[in-house]
């Protein structure tokens, strides 16, 4: 038997990274193949080349064993690949139901035919369970339901393969279960199903198959039935899961640097509160939704605070804007690196100095900074930071993901701060850089610094922080501390399925 | 704090039941906010303007002055129709004006030598090859709108000028030149011809698939090229439509004139982005309001009108149409200030 | 190890100085490419019709050189903000007309004052408009260019303000030399732009906001308070420029510098700064406005009709604008855009 679909040493590059290493996987009609890895493996890059988003460098794609070049998303939809994407493609300005049929609407004559457009929407809504008005805009909706949308989406085109990542971020228990039975419906039916998911009940739940994506090659393939979760895991970091030799017990005991209380932010019911001592790194766990994100924004004066007090040291701080948090002593990094962190025009030096704290400074140097005086200080952090760069005149576009990070957790000590926000620190971070930047963070925290890492990586929690909050749409749903700080845990109290009480609190 | 696990589960479900119902509500309450000041925006200022006309200005009712009043209103609507289109596409063309002299000289020119058919399809097809001369530069050589349409307005000037030699064309066609000055029923040609388009334009964005497509590049261009949008092509026709729409209208202007030169209409570009915005269309792309521009453009009209009644210099004109944009725009930004204030939960 | 870590700092360092010579180098000779046509387009020209080289044109080619280019270090510096400036002609003229106004009644040097300030207010209006009204750019200009005409036009009734103090004339129009006093200024004005945009906390920041202005709101950087005074800056080159061409017509009015942003632009892009910002050459923003100086005298000369002229400057602004974007394509900075 042909398979429905097949890529054959398919090949992606980015700038520095090579995100694909000739991966050859095929999907065989009627069946559910779980792709797993984990972040940064290349999972999204494959799903984007099979969508026709991108071009790979090398190899070649067949569809019923016959050569195919997508060079669009709409070849790529021509040849029946329906894909349901992570981030969310929706237009805000539109209904739910032309967003639904965006790209192959119902017309007579180019004029969209309302009424069969609305009742088979309903229709497809129906099946999804959901009870919403076709003709409310999509920027109206919570994320969970334009999550369903997005699904409703890719099932309402005519389609043989569909490839589904990560669907379930954004959903509840119920709508899970209803999803799951929907897919393999379509399994049934003889629809090819690629599924891509980071919690590994689901895989082993709903799929047939798993393939196993690391660092851009696949490494494993199997029937699901062969492996366990434990085998699983090993397959997917390479190695057996080590518990990261932690210090317990060293931090909790300091006093609280930073105390947030009663934090109300907008479009969370409740408020945050939580301390972070002298040292301490925090480690703040939950899915999409689950405000951890926006909690570290409020801190940082880049979303409104609506009620609340936060002080630093034992000193209320009013952070109304950026620069007085900054000035306040927190520093924030954003998960977006690209769009909120680099700055690519500038050279790895500039980069490192636009927050700096200047009250050591003469005023002339404040208004016309010495090179001389920016540069040993670059020389000092490169050295310390390990950042692989030449020298400080390179541009910080040209550098890897871990080196970028490195020039700007150097940004972040140059502006002094006292209370550090990380926002996914190891996000696109090869695994060596990635053990670095943990060795800087733990490093930071033993200055003095007061360290919050928001992260949606559960190892990641679990290798670096003293502490770790799980939230779930707003609400702590966990505090966990030392050895109860375990991937199980947070993945567990994230999704709200275990109740684990703050046991150190 | 020990809780049972079901209860927790229970508190999930139901907390997630809460938080749709509450972003329902959200939503409703962003969309109700926006439509209000939107509407707000171009009625309030449009009866206060007619007011304020027939409070303050002689003759400001007069038939002359109304018909006069509804053509020049007609002229600039059609213009701005073609613009609501390209800022809803996150779009802009600054050379409707250069664009417009240059097919009313075409249309003159082609009027007084082949006759008033034939001229008019010379001035229609001049349009559509500067609309294909602006879409290309935008689509193909990925040149920001606003620069290649600010150098097109330049290049379109020259042509203008270099066409006429920078003297002006009478036109000889006494047809021609009636078409804008009659009416019917009582209603001015111009005008009709301006709600027409307008229901055409109105049709053609709310009920097709066209309309569709183009707020999905204007509203997110990267979701509209996922689902296989071929989005140079929506630009390139939106630019084409553009150039058309000032043609139709620089047709309506030269018979309304009678006699054209190479610098007419300069200017123009600042009108019709000034009604566009003001009647509804966010500069931010994704929503177009060709109800809102006609009105808008009428109450433009009526401003011209009563300043020229009340023997304003004419440079004060420039001076209201540039405060009237200022306006429009800080409305447009106030109007996204508020929604987002809405969903960041700061307004109760 | 301690004796050999200073030699590798020394090291390094020697290494960034010689790649930042090497770059610099570099990138004089990618301009130089613009100077070439420059000199090639000036002797072409000159073979063709000889009186092109005559002192006198030399002279005219240097004044408009020096008109544009002075504005267009303004420009140059918004653009790298990521920024533009389309009312430049409305600057212009009212600050020219102030001048004309003032002249009789005041000194020189504070009628240049008065219109430098005049130029930076207005500059100021432009800037609180798009920093906190949050308008975007072009199009809060193209209103405040109307707004900035409208003020002239009734300012001077819509009459010619004629400049008649001789002493000013001497000053904006005479030279040093072949070196006429306005291009003396722009070299002056072009140093302390360079400086002001590689060299300061400001430029830094301003290269910071064009270049990625989330990131550099995110860094602290004061991204409102820096687009407002770069406005400013903006405005009082444009009205610098004014100044000089008020005592070159000897006369100002609201119709002196309409259709100039473009020539101004296109002098900045065609330079090679590209519009999205991040960078900005203030060197090949001279060159620039050279080029169209010559050009622009050479159509003259080679007596072709002054209307040649919009549609020559737009083509250049077109095609200088496409190359950027092909060179951008080929990834000349990663991670940009």
């Amino acid at each position: 038997m042909t398979a429905m679909l097949a890529v054959e040493n398919v090949v992606q590059q980015y700038p520095g990274v090579r995100a694909l290493k000739g991966v050859s996987l095929s999907l065989d009609e009627g069946r559910i193949l779980a792709l797993v890895g984990e972040n940064g493996a290349g999972k999204s890059t494959l799903i984007r080349i099979l969508a026709g988003i991108e071009q790979p460098v090398e190899g070649t794609l067949r569809l019923r064993g016959e050569i195919r070049r997508l060079t669009n998303s709409a070849e790529s939809q021509a040849a029946g690949i329906s894909v349901v994407s992570q981030e969310f493609r929706l237009v805000p300005q539109l209904s739910i139901a032309d967003n639904i049929m965006l790209g192959h609407e119902l017309r007579t004559a180019g004029v969209v035919r309302a009424r069969g457009t609305r009742a088979r929407v309903r229709e497809l809504l129906s099946t999804l369970g959901l009870d919403l008005n076709p003709d409310r805009l999509v920027s109206s909706l919570t994320t969970g339901d334009q999550q369903m949308v997005e699904i409703a989406r890719a099932l309402s085109r005519d389609f043989e393969v569909l490839i589904m990542d990560e669907p379930t971020a954004a959903l509840n228990r119920a709508e899970i279960a209803r999803l799951h039975g929907i897919v393999r419906r379509l399994a049934a039916q003889g629809k090819t199903i690629m599924y891509v998911s980071h919690h590994l009940d689901e895989v082993f739940d709903l799929c047939d198959e798993v393939a196993v994506l690391r660092d851009g090659s696949l490494v494993h393939r199997s029937s699901t039935s062969e492996l366990n979760e434990q085998t699983l895991i090993e397959h997917m970091l390479g190695r057996k899961p080590q518990v990261f030799g932690r210090a317990d017990g060293a931090a909790t005991a300091n006093d609280a640097r930073l105390v947030v209380d009663g934090l109300c932010i907008g479009g969370f019911e409740e408020p945050f509160s939580l301390a972070v001592g002298t040292g301490e790194i925090v480690g703040l766990a939950g899915l999409a939704g689950s405000g951890r994100g926006e909690l570290t924004r409020a801190l940082f004066g880049d979303r409104a605070v609506l009620a609340g007090s936060i002080s630093i040291d034992g000193e209320t701080v009013q952070v109304r804007s950026v620069p007085t948090a900054i000035r306040a002593g927190i520093y924030m990094l954003s998960e977006d690196r690209k769009s909120e962190g680099i700055l690519p025009h500038l050279d790895v030096t500039e980069n490192m100095m636009v927050s700096r704290d200047t009250k050591s400074v003469s005023w002339w140097h404040r208004l016309a900074p010495s090179r001389r005086e920016e540069g040993d200080l670059f020389e000092e952090l490169h050295r310390e930071l390990r950042i692989r760069v030449p020298n400080g005149r390179h541009l910080i576009g040209n550098l890897s993901g871990g080196n970028q990070q490195k020039v700007l957790l150097g940004r972040a000590l140059q502006s002094g701060c006292r209370v550090l926000l990380l926002n996914e620190p190891t996000r696109g971070v090869d695994v060596g850089a990635k053990l670095e930047i943990y060795q800087l963070i733990r490093r930071l925290a033993t200055q003095g610094v007061a360290v919050i890492v928001s992260s949606s990586d559960a190892p990641e929690l679990t290798a670096i922080s003293d502490r770790c909050l799980v939230y779930l749409s707003g609400r702590q749903t966990a505090e966990l501390v030392g050895s109860d700080i375990t991937e199980d845990n947070i993945v567990g109290a994230s999704v709200g399925q275990i109740a684990v009480g703050g046991t150190h609190g | 704090m020990v809780n049972a696990p079901q209860l927790l589960q229970v508190d999930v479900v139901t907390s997630a039941e809460q938080e749709r119902r509450e972003s329902a509500r959200r939503g409703d309450r962003a969309a109700r906010r926006q439509s209000i000041l939107q509407k707000l925006g171009i009625i309030i200022p449009f009866v206060l303007v007619l007011l304020a006309g027939i409070v303050l200005v002689p003759s400001f009712l007069s038939a002359s002055n109304i018909t006069n009043m509804l053509v020049d209103g007609a002229i600039l609507a059609i213009t701005a129709y073609g613009m609501t289109m390209v800022i809803a596409l996150r779009g802009i063309d600054l050379s409707v004006g250069s664009t417009q002299a240059v097919v009313a000289c075409v249309a003159a020119v082609s009027v007084n030598a082949w006759g008033i058919l034939p001229g008019i399809l010379a001035g229609i097809a001049a349009a559509i090859i500067l609309g294909l001369v602006n879409g290309l530069i935008v689509t193909t050589f990925r040149v920001p709108a606003f620069i290649a349409t600010l150098a097109t307005l330049g290049i379109f000037r020259g042509i203008a000028l270099l066409f006429t030699g920078g003297a002006p064309i009478m036109i000889t066609d006494s047809a021609f030149r009636s078409i804008a000055t009659s009416s019917i029923f009582g209603i001015p040609v111009p005008f009709i011809v301006a709600v027409l388009v307008g229901a055409g334009f109105w049709f053609v964005l709310d009920r097709m698939r066209f309309g569709k497509h183009v707020v999905a590049v204007g509203g997110s261009p990267e979701s509209a090229t996922d689902s296989g949008i071929k989005v140079k092509r929506i630009e390139l026709i939106a630019y084409v439509v553009a150039a058309a729409a000032a043609g139709v209208a620089g047709l309506l202007l030269a018979s309304q004139l009678g006699s054209v030169n190479g610098s007419l209409s300069s200017g123009l570009e600042l009108q019709a982005i000034a009604v566009v915005v003001l009647g509804g269309t966010s500069m931010a792309g994704g929503r177009g309001n060709i109800i809102g521009t006609f009105l808008a453009s009428l109450l433009l009209a009526m401003i011209n009108a009563g300043l020229n009644l009340l023997n304003v210099p004419s440079f004060y004109q420039y001076i209201a149409l540039g405060m009237l944009l200022v306006f429009a725009l800080s409305l447009d930004s106030a109007q996204r200030a508020a929604v987002r204030r809405v969903f960041e939960g700061r307004v109760a | 190890m301690t004796t050999t870590a200073p030699t590798i700092k020394t090291e390094a360092k020697e290494a960034a100085t010689k790649t930042s010579a090497t770059s610099t180098i570099l990138s004089l000779i990618s301009h130089q490419y613009l100077l070439a046509v420059v000199v090639v387009a000036f002797v072409v020209v000159g073979l063709i019709q000889p009186s092109f080289f005559g002192a006198g044109n030399v002279q005219n080619i240097l004044f408009e050189t020096a008109f544009v280019g002075i504005a267009a270090c303004g420009m140059v510096l918004l653009i790298t903000g990521g920024l533009l400036d389309l009312s430049v002609g409305g600057v212009i003229a009212v600050s020219a007309i102030a001048v004309g106004t003032v002249l009789p009644y005041t000194t020189i040097g504070l009628a240049i004052l008065i219109a430098v300030v005049i130029g930076a207010v207005l500059g100021l209006v432009n800037g609180l408009l798009v920093s906190y009204v949050k308008i975007a750019p072009f199009i809060a200009t193209l209103g405040t260019l109307y707004l900035f005409l409208g003020v002239a036009f009734i300012w001077t009734g819509g009459q010619v303000v004629s400049v008649t103090s001789s002493n000013f004339r001497a000053l904006t129009t005479g030279s040093l030399g072949v070196l006429p006093y306005p291009f003396l200024t722009l070299i002056v004005l072009a140093l302390l732009t360079y400086f002001l945009l590689s060299r300061t906390s400001f430029g830094r920041t301003l290269r910071a906001m064009g270049s990625n202005q989330r990131a550099a709101e995110l860094a602290g950087m004061h991204v409102n308070l820096t687009k407002a005074i770069v406005f400013m800056v903006a405005g009082a080159c444009f009205a610098l420029a004014g100044v000089f061409l008020a005592g070159r017509l000897s006369s100002a009015e609201a119709n002196m510098a309409t259709g100039i942003e473009m020539s101004v632009i296109a002098a900045v892009v065609v330079g090679g700064t590209s519009l999205r910002g991040g960078r900005g050459t203030v060197f090949g923003t001279v060159i620039g406005a050279m080029l169209f100086a010559v050009l622009s005298k050479a159509l003259n000369m080679l007596g072709v009709t002054s209307y040649w002229q919009y549609i020559v400057t737009g083509a250049v602004l077109v095609v200088a604008v496409a190359i950027g974007a092909r060179r951008r394509s080929a990834a000349e900075v990663r991670g940009a855009g």
